[in-house]
């Protein structure tokens, strides 16, 4: 029976959903989930890859969406506190090293208070998703280097704050 | 606190105004990332479950015990908008849909029959879904989904644990089940989600 006096009339497109904001708990809560499944599924190398890969393919159509202006990508700083901003509304710290970045990650919107991960550094789905962003941003032309992002302090796993560090490739 | 048999005017209220307060307050994340985090996990899962109904159902599951974390931390906040009955339920529905997802019920309306006793609720339009109709990487339409399960379960099953909690807390004797009832890659013009709520002993 046909009883709302209102019902919609469409649908979302994906640029309409650029513009939305949700909840972070709805992710984190989920993830806590998605984490423990790959890890009983393909151990813990194999759930770290499996976590990267989701990332990768969240940033493969976000970028279609969601593009760094060009004009002020110069650095991958610029385009790594750019995606933060767009995507979790906050900034990160950086330091540099002889070989790349090191991105400080003091407000992880992955590693919630009160959760723990022993065996993988839990953040490492943001690892695959800048890899991942960074990589179609050099193809794209941005005067940016490839890189590669390993996740290597990470709250869940007992460190006061979570740090990835970017290799250039 | 001392649990109310019926939530009055001031309630209601606070209830109306709060949920604005929550989402204010609420730490974000973009809505498209949540929902082609979506999308890769049932990917993943569709490698993992060989088939879209039963990654799904696997997805549902995680959901649930999701919304368990969730309500935890939710609940000591809407206490004070809880009651013991169902039909109040729709105030806490309303303001826990708006707090995490930002997104204002379009209606939502509490049925007494047929049994059992059911609140059902539609949308303007549904964050999980938007974008899937067009979506080539994975094809999600009325024959894929299969009969069980819709794409926008995994709100279900987090909502389902979440309002499982609540009226337990509440002392009533339901077991909830939630489904999503219309979805749009189904085909039908608008989302609805609908939670059941059954006397314990018919479980």
């Amino acid at each position: 029976m046909e009883f709302w006096t209102n019902p919609a009339q469409g649908e979302y497109s994906r640029l309409d959903m650029v513009d939305l904001k949700v909840h972070n708990t709805l992710f984190t809560t989920f993830y806590v989930q998605i984490v423990s499944l790959m890890k009983e599924k393909y151990g813990v190398e194999g759930a770290k890859d499996a976590l990267r890969e989701i990332g990768e393919g969240v940033a493969t159509t976000m970028w279609k969406y969601v593009k760094p202006a060009k004009a002020q990508s110069k650095t991958l700083e610029n385009i790594i506190e750019e995606i933060f901003g767009v995507s979790f509304y906050y900034t990160v710290e950086f330091k540099r090293t002889e070989t790349g970045l090191i991105i400080i990650d003091k407000n992880c919107p992955i590693c919630w208070e009160g959760v723990v991960e022993k065996d993988i550094p839990y953040c490492c789905i943001l690892d695959g998703f800048f890899e991942k962003y960074i990589s179609i941003a050099n193809d794209e032309e941005y005067p940016i280097p490839k890189v590669q992002m390993r996740a290597t302090k990470s709250k869940a796993m007992g460190d006061p704050h979570c740090e990835h560090l970017l290799t250039i490739l | 606190m001392m649990v109310k048999d019926k939530l009055g005017f001031t309630d209601r209220m606070i209830a109306k105004i709060g949920k604005h307060w929550l989402w204010w307050r609420a730490r974000k994340t973009n809505g498209l990332l949540l929902n082609l985090a979506i999308r890769e996990t049932i990917r993943r899962l569709l490698i993992i479950y060989d088939n879209l109904p039963n990654a799904l159902k696997e997805f549902n599951q995680m959901a649930i015990r999701a919304g368990h974390d969730l309500m935890f931390e939710w609940l000591d906040t809407v206490k004070r908008l809880t009651a013991r009955n169902v039909p109040d339920l729709t105030v806490v529905v309303e303001a826990a849909w708006y707090s995490f997802l930002g997104q204002h019920i379009e209606e939502i309306a509490y049925h007494a029959t047929p049994e059992p006793e059911h609140i059902t609720w539609t949308l303007d339009k549904c964050i999980l879904c938007g974008g899937m109709k067009h979506d080539e990487s994975i094809i999600i339409n009325d024959t894929t989904l299969g009969p069980d399960f819709n794409y926008g379960d995994f709100a279900s099953g987090v909502f389902q644990a979440a309002l499982q909690m609540l009226v337990d807390y509440l002392e009533l004797p339901k077991i909830v089940y939630l489904k999503e009832t219309k979805c749009i890659l189904r085909g039908d013009q608008y989302p609805e989600f609908t939670a059941w709520f059954f006397p314990k002993a018919q479980q």
